[in-house]
Order: structure tokens, then sequence, then C-alpha cells
């Protein structure tokens, strides 16, 4: 867990901002106390996952941030109250709890950043945690094109889990296509952006939704 | 931005203020090179003297190789194309004015003492940057090597001598690499367009020169040795416009190199230099060498040989070497083409085949293969339509005519002036002479397996990537008709 080295967007700001990008996002709920978590939950289909809203965490599992696999509220609620001790006695600002139905699928994690020398980059891996050890990463100085993205997916060593490995379905590759063209278009049209995070990137047949995401912007 | 860089490189007239009595020094050297190509100790038949004017600066002499020496280059009467700097740092500054004030066409500053040492150094580039900038002078260096045009006939630096004629145009950031470069040329029979080290990039960079010599007719491939790039949409943009017309390969150092990230994004940290250079060479379709061979290599068979379809044959009379081509190009996801049923049919008909042969790709034409058996392979598989390029390999039996063997491919190549032939002789001594042939025809000639596969590779990727770039354009035109 770091201390907040690199300014990001909270929660609520980066999930308007992609909202408005028309960037496909799973349905998040974010809870602040008992009565908001108790409506979260009723409005979703069980198992749910639970996680801590902070600019201060970032690698919310390693710390025990991420609680999966809840299919009733009274767990709900003890892994609630839980994190947000854990984040109290971390000294952490916390915006609340994150709570979202569990989505199946291939992992990846789409990224940009801006290179001193050439740019913006996008970035693509498979892995999603593991991504730092599997290293499966492929780069991309924008603007991506369309058949750069085609490249960028096919370039993965972890591709053939996108073509339908072992009884899984094939992965919808237009809408990873979709997003690696979006992130693109938003590092370019806002300077102001210095890093971001879509992480992970929940991969199936039907579509790719983001789960998670981190946006780091310029201080003024 | 287009600089006029026709005074630097293929200059009339010479000034070299540093010239020195001294034979060990880099003053002595660069005017001995200038003079008559190359160091004394190494002569051979490709130095070629300057056919200009050379002017010599050297206060405390008056005579230098024969050459009368001026106090300052304020005193040399005649307009100087190029002046070449070779004194030490602290004085450079002095001269760089005064070769403004003599509005001389282009500089290279030899000397180092800048801002590879420290800051003053740092400091007194930076000076120099701002006044060769406000004069609009094209400036090399400092610390370089020089550039060394065998076309020309121009040897400005102090290497040990020059390489063959050629086609490749080097452009290096390191001088030593240069000049190891040169002998080993002179050796192997590479022949260079020119040689340019950039040394510190106070004004001039890799930027201007593969645009400058992406216009040069003379120039067939550009390959660099880079350990920095510091325009870098200046660079992608320059490479993504030279790469259609021919083909640019890079080796870059400093690969392991760990940028300092603050605790930023997953993004952010896994993103390492190289990581981002190797995507921005792709955008810019830049080929990347991994090893100084494979970019002399990959230069090599790019400027002699045609890009192709990703269909090859390997013919072979040597059934190992034949598998582990086969290897190393399916490695490559190259793809090693199957037979028809029709052309194994004609190859049977031809008579010239032995009756074990093998019948598929890769064809062993078995070990007595003489150059009929050659010839007749050649002819019948490249004829065909769904077969873009081959790998000849040959290796040594009682029988084998290695330079006969070289001219039935270079008929070949002729024949089919659209299909790459890549050769592999395996030998040493009794293939020499067979080799000779081959690239004294540019047919592209290599001692390894490894390194003709990693070649083929590269001129099918080049083949994908212009068509790629030609589908593009297509596309954007009717983009813009439908409108």
């Amino acid at each position: 867990m770091g201390k907040r080295s690199m300014p990001f967007l909270s929660s609520k700001e980066t999930q308007q901002l992609l909202k408005k990008q028309k960037f496909p996002l799973c349905n998040t709920l974010i809870a602040k106390n008992e009565q908001e978590l108790a409506k979260a939950f009723s409005q979703l289909k069980t198992p749910i996952v639970l996680k801590i809203s902070s600019p201060d965490i970032i690698h919310k599992t390693d710390k025990g941030y991420v609680k999966t696999n809840i299919t009733n509220l009274e767990e709900a609620n003890t892994q609630f109250h839980n994190m947000l001790q854990q984040a109290k006695n971390e000294k952490a600002i916390v915006e609340g709890v994150i709570i979202q139905e569990h989505i199946a699928g291939i992992e990846l994690i789409i990224g940009a950043k801006r290179d001193p020398q050439f740019g913006p980059v996008v970035a693509i891996g498979m892995g999603g945690i593991y991504v730092e050890v599997l290293k499966d990463i492929q780069f991309c100085i924008c603007p991506v094109s369309v058949i750069e993205a085609e490249e960028l997916i096919n370039s993965l060593h972890g591709r053939a889990l996108l073509e339908g490995y072992r009884g899984m379905k094939k992965a919808n590759k237009k809408a990873i296509i979709d997003i690696l063209l979006k992130t693109s278009s938003l590092i370019m049209r806002h300077p102001e952006i210095l890093e971001m995070d879509l992480n992970p990137l929940m991969v199936s047949e039907k579509e790719a939704l983001i789960v998670d995401a981190r946006i780091a912007v310029e201080q003024k | 931005m287009k600089r006029n860089l026709k005074p630097l490189l293929k200059p009339t007239s010479i000034a070299l203020i540093g010239a020195s009595r001294d034979e060990n020094s880099v003053g002595y050297g660069i005017l001995k090179n200038l003079l008559t190509g190359c160091p004394e100790k190494f002569i051979c038949s490709d130095c070629r003297a300057f056919e200009g004017n050379v002017y010599p600066v050297n206060p405390k002499a008056d005579l230098i190789l024969g050459k009368q020496c001026y106090a300052s280059i304020l005193q040399v009467k005649a307009s100087i194309d190029l002046a070449i700097i070779a004194v030490p740092a602290e004085f450079v500054q002095q001269v760089v004015i005064e070769c403004i004030s003599k509005k001389v066409k282009s500089i290279i500053i030899i000397s180092a003492g800048f801002a590879e040492v420290d800051s003053k150094g740092k400091e007194m580039q930076q000076t120099i940057k701002q006044l060769v900038t406000k004069a609009n002078i094209p400036t090399l260096g400092p610390n370089c090597l020089g550039i060394i045009n065998p076309i020309d006939h121009v040897n400005a630096s102090f290497s040990p001598g020059m390489p063959p004629t050629g086609g490749v145009t080097f452009i290096s950031q390191s001088g030593a690499l240069a000049d190891s470069v040169i002998d080993w040329a002179l050796e192997e029979r590479y022949g260079f367009r020119a040689i340019i080290t950039i040394g510190n990039k106070v004004d001039l960079s890799e930027v201007d020169f593969i645009e400058h010599f992406g216009n040069d007719p003379a120039t067939k491939a550009i390959c660099l040795y880079v350990e920095s790039i510091e325009k870098g949409k200046e660079f992608i943009s320059v490479c993504q416009k030279v790469s259609k017309k021919k083909p640019i390969i890079i080796l870059k150092s400093g690969r392991t190199e760990k940028g300092i990230q603050a605790a930023g994004s997953h993004t952010g940290s896994l993103a390492g230099s190289y990581d981002v250079y190797k995507a921005a060479f792709k955008k810019a379709g830049v080929i990347t060498a991994d090893t100084v061979t494979e970019l002399f290599d990959l230069s090599l068979s790019l400027a002699e040989m045609p890009p192709c379809d990703n269909n090859i044959a390997i013919i072979t009379n040597a059934g190992g070497p034949g598998v582990l081509c086969a290897d190393y190009l399916e490695q490559e996801e190259v793809n090693v083409v199957t037979l028809k049923e029709s052309t194994v049919k004609k190859l049977d008909k031809s008579g010239k085949m032995h009756p074990a042969y093998s019948r598929h790709n890769p064809l062993d034409l078995v070990g007595d293969a003489r150059p009929e058996r050659y010839e007749t392979a050649l002819k019948v598989l490249l004829k065909e339509r769904y077969i873009s390029g081959a790998i000849v390999i040959q290796t040594l039996q009682t029988m084998t005519d290695p330079v006969k063997d070289s001219e039935m491919i270079i008929k070949a190549r002729k024949q089919f002036p659209l299909k790459p032939i890549l050769c592999v002789y395996m030998g040493g001594r009794f293939t020499k002479e067979g080799v000779k042939l081959l690239q004294e025809a540019h047919v592209s000639h290599f001692s390894e397996l490894k390194q003709a596969t990693t070649c083929m590779k590269a001129l099918v990727s080049r083949k994908k990537w212009l068509s790629m770039y030609v589908k593009k354009e297509k596309k954007h035109i009717l983009k813009r008709r439908k409108k």
C-alpha cells in the first residue's frame, strides 16, 4: 500500500469520467454505512464482492481489502465493518465500501501512461493482479488504430485464453478493441491525465466490463 | 525540419582546425584520412582520397603532410563547406565563433569533454548549441568519430580507414562501434553508402539523417545504433515516412535500465523504458535487431532482397540442416510451405532428382547434389505462385561445386527478381569462392542457419507491414471519396 504519491481521482470522479466517455463499467454501488450497504445488497445478485474505496490504497487484494463470494447480508455487514476498521487503523482516507456483483470471465488489464519521449502510450496485459509476475503485457504508442488494437491482443502470450480454451467460450474481442481505442482517445484528449489503469477488466463471450479503475491527474 | 546536409556529406572544401604534426594525434589522423582515405598502416584498395581542397588550421605549424597550414580559419580565403574541429574542449567555443564568422556551411566537432563528462561540459555544450542554432549551421557532435562517406570519397573522421561501397547507411551513437565495423567490413566485403557518428547530438540527431538518407537514392537500407532518442515524436513521424520507401533497422542499448517511477499505477510501473522504445519502433515501422551481427545481417538482406509473402521453401543437400532451418522458421512463425502434388510431379518429371529425395519441404536434394539439381529445384519451386521465397543450404561433399551452385542461384535471382533467395553455405575454406560470387552478385549469404531465418522473417514482416500501409492508404482514399 502506498502513501499518496500520485494524485488519483476519487472513485466517484473516476466512474463519472469513464461513464461519460461510454466505457463499459460493471454495476458499482458504494456504501458509507449499514443502511446503504443493505440497500445496495438488495439491488444486486449474489455472490457479491466488497472492496474498499480509498485513494490511498492501491493494492487492495494484498492487504485483504477485497472480499469475494459474499452470499448473505450478515456476512456483508461483518466484512464491511472489518474493512473500515482496518483502513482506519492504517490511517487511509476512506470514501466508503464498493459493492459489486461477481463478474466471471478472463481478467485483463488495460492502462495508459505518458512517456516523456514518445507521449501517451496504451498498454494491455493478461492476469489482473498477476500481471506483474507474468509480464504478459503489450504496449502501443497513441493514437491506437483498430488494426493496432487487434495486433495488441494477438501479441499477448495468453491470447489462446481469449480464443476459447478448454470449453471456455471465445471472448468478445471487439469489446476489448473498443476499450483500447477509447483509452487512447481519452489520454490524448485530456493532457491532465498522467496515468490510468482499468484493472481488472473482465472479458466474457458477451462483453468486457471494467471492474475497477484508477486515473491519476496532474495536480494544479 | 529539413536541414541542408549536402555540404556536410559531400563537401568540396574542408577546413581542419586542430590539424597536428603528431602522428599519434586525432588532428593528424583526420588529416591523413582526408588526404588518402586511411591511416598509413591500414592502407588498402578501398581507401579513397578526398578530391576537394583541404585547409589544415594550426597556428604552430607551416606545413603538415605537404599541406600549407593557416593560423586561423579566418585566414583561409576560399569558402568552406565543412569545418572539422579537433581542438581541446575549452577552445572549441572560440573556434565555433570563428567558423560562424567565416560562414562555413557545416561543422563537425570531434572534441570530447562536453555533456558526457560533467556539468561544466554540459554548459559548454549548451553555449555551442545556442551559437550554431542562431547561425543555422548544421553541426555534428561533439564527441564523435566523424563521417565516412566511401561513395563520395570523404573520410572526415579518425577511423581506421574506409569500408567498401554499398547501399547501407549506418548511423551510430557510438564512434568506437563504427570503427570496428569498418575493419570488419573490409574483411567481410560488406559495403556502406555512408557511416555517420552522431556523438552528443548538440544539433544534428539521428532524425535529421534518417530523413536525409530516406531521400538519398544511393541508400537502400538505413541502420542505427542508438543509446537514447530525445525527439521521440519526430522520430516516429520521420521513420513512418521513410519506412515506406526503405527499411530502417535499429539496435538499441540500455534495455535493462529501470526508470525511476513514483508509486503510481500498475501501467506506470510496468512500462519499462525499453518496452516503450519497442512500441515506438513498431509504430514507426522500424525493425529491431538484438545484436550487432543481426543489425548488419538484417540491413544487408533488406537492402539486397525483395520483401515477400509468407510462403517459404527450403532447398538443401543436407537433411539435418534442412530440419534445423524449418525449426527456426516455424519458431519465427514463418510458413514452411507444403509442396503440392503437382510441384512434386514436376520435380519427378525433370529426371534430375535423386530417387530418395525428400518430396516435401524442406526439399532435401540428397548429399550428392550437383549444380543441376539445385538449378532444377530453384526453377520448379520459384515458378510456383504459392511459393514466395527460398533458403538454399549447401554442405560440402566430394562432388559439391560451390562456385557453380552459386551461378545457379544467381541465375534464379535474375529469373525471379521478386522472390528472395537467402543462402547458407555451411563450410569455410573451400566454400569461400562460391560465397564470394554470391556477395558480388548481391545475393545474401550467411554462415549460420539462424541468421538466414531471422532475415527471412524480416523480409516477410516487411512485406506485411508495407501491404498494411497500402491497405490503410487505400482505405483512407476510399473514405475520402465516399464523402
